[in-house]
């Protein structure tokens, strides 16, 4: 038969003691906002890498991120995986969002009706600059993949996992971009 | 031409970033987001109630209108959750609680006391207890809703009552401290359980006779002297898993209290005796030593 080990015990009662030896229960709903208040300057800014500083448009896909984590709470317990839950999800309800979008555009164009799709998310983007505009030039899945790369320090492999693409199609994604960025001139001082 | 990119491309990217980063979201997106979710928990504390019960059904109706079908049942949640007139549902995410930590769902009058880690989840009748040992104490359960807890391979049905149950992978046991409930083993036909006795099952299904305990009890004494104190403890660890006697289960934690006390960690299983047993025949002994251990009288231990 299995039995506690002292060390067990006395470890149980640290983490007991460390949360106040007193829980309440959060209900699904206080969960999602506790969540969101903690981690939604994140999402924000994960989603703008997307949206290549769209401040709307990150804004929507935050709104649409916490409305499907109210969806899947009851699946992540662990606060651990939180993170890398809120990160896969946004990246990819951008991606659709972004593209969605597009098709909308290009069926309105067909028809005619061009007129209708004055994004109001153009209007609200702010004032980007030169750096940031020519970031922006690039197609949504080169620009995320060279800064999960460059700045955040992924590997090629991780990018793929995380965004649920092949390896060599990421791998293609980084020489695009970094050679569209060379053509941009940004490897000159 | 080469895709690896040179370190003023890399340091540019890095600015562009910290750009992106410098953006703050606007003031009202916690707001918009509440709205979208449909928020009527915030607003029944609000202070101009009539103002709130005219502006929700807009806020809602505005939301079924605009959501996509996959919003809309989120929404529907989080309304059943808000709504003052049902009963909040148990948690469906999955509740750890550690030793001694204890939780309070006052709308099912019920009260979750953790006498070791305890591991559960809510369901429509009351809670799975994944694995665990708690106390669960019912002060006023609806009568025309069924509270159940259900384990691996039982479900208890509470009738108001107060009880333990200790369950793991393969069997446990519920000990009736106040009340009444139905144990349905295996979904066999209920068998009530009366207050002081004891039920088990899977491989703790045999109740321990008071011959059988106090032998196991001289063996461990004797283990003791023989192997040394750790060998005891575990050996009285090992015993109080099983079905016994409460005062039987009682008189081994205390044993095992006063091991633990020799080896300095005896502060934290006295809290846990006093949890287990508050009324129990050694209390007053019990709580003598919590206080001396608390106060770091360590001569106490070795008594």
């Amino acid at each position: 038969m299995a039995a506690a080990t002292p060390h067990l015990l006395a470890s149980e009662e640290a983490r007991g003691r460390a949360q106040s030896g007193r829980v309440r229960l959060e209900t699904a709903e206080e969960r999602v906002r506790n969540l969101y208040d903690a981690h939604h300057r994140k999402v924000f800014y994960w989603a703008l890498r997307v949206g290549a500083g769209d401040r709307a448009f990150a804004e929507d896909v935050t709104h649409d991120v916490f409305v499907r984590l109210l969806q899947h709470i009851d699946r992540l317990s662990d606060d651990e995986e939180m993170g890398a839950w809120l990160h896969r999800v946004t990246v990819r309800l951008a991606f659709t969002r972004l593209s969605r979008a597009r098709w909308r555009t290009q069926l309105l164009d067909r028809f005619g009706f061009g007129f209708l799709h004055h994004a109001p998310e153009a209007e609200a983007r702010i004032e980007l600059s030169e750096t940031l505009t020519a970031l922006g030039e690039l197609p949504e899945k080169e620009r995320v993949v060279l800064l999960l790369l460059h700045v955040d320090g992924w590997s090629q492999s991780e990018i793929a996992r995380e965004l649920g693409l092949s390896k060599g199609y990421v791998s293609k994604l980084v020489r695009r971009g970094t050679e569209t960025l060379r053509k941009k001139g940004w490897e000159e001082p | 031409m080469s895709s690896e990119a040179s370190p003023l491309l890399k340091e540019r990217l890095k600015r562009a970033d910290e750009e992106l980063r410098a953006i703050a979201p606007s003031g009202d997106m916690r707001r918009r987001w509440e709205h979208r979710i449909g928020d009527r928990a915030r607003r029944r504390g609000s202070p101009r109630p009539v103002l709130a019960l005219l502006a929700a059904p807009l806020a809602l109706a505005t939301c079924f209108l605009l959501s996509p079908a996959s919003q809309t049942e989120a929404i529907t949640k989080a309304k059943s959750e808000a709504n003052p007139r049902k009963p909040a549902p148990l948690p469906s995410a999955p509740v750890r609680l550690a030793a001694s930590e204890d939780m309070a769902f006052h709308a099912w009058g019920l009260r979750v006391e953790a006498l070791r880690a305890t591991h559960l989840v809510g369901t429509r009748e009351g809670f799975r207890l994944i694995e665990g040992f708690a106390r669960f104490s019912v002060t006023s359960r609806p009568a025309d809703r069924p509270l159940r807890i259900q384990t691996q391979s039982a479900v208890i049905e509470v009738i108001g009552t107060r009880f333990v149950v200790d369950s793991g992978p393969s069997g446990g046991f519920v000990d009736l401290e106040e009340g009444q409930i139905a144990l349905y083993v295996d979904g066999s036909q209920p068998r009530r359980i009366a207050p002081g006795e004891i039920a088990g099952w899977g491989d703790r299904a045999r109740v321990w006779s008071k011959a059988e305990v106090e032998a196991e009890a001289e063996r461990i004494v004797a283990l003791g002297r023989q192997r040394g104190p750790l060998a005891a403890q575990r050996a009285w660890m090992a015993l109080l898993r099983q079905p016994i006697d409460r005062h039987a289960a009682e008189v081994a934690s205390f044993e095992l209290s006063r091991i633990l006390d020799e080896v300095g960690e005896g502060c934290e299983h006295w809290d846990r005796h006093e949890a287990r047993f508050p009324q129990g025949r050694l209390r007053d002994l019990a709580l003598n030593r919590n206080q001396a251990c608390r106060e770091g009288n360590s001569s106490m231990g070795s008594e």
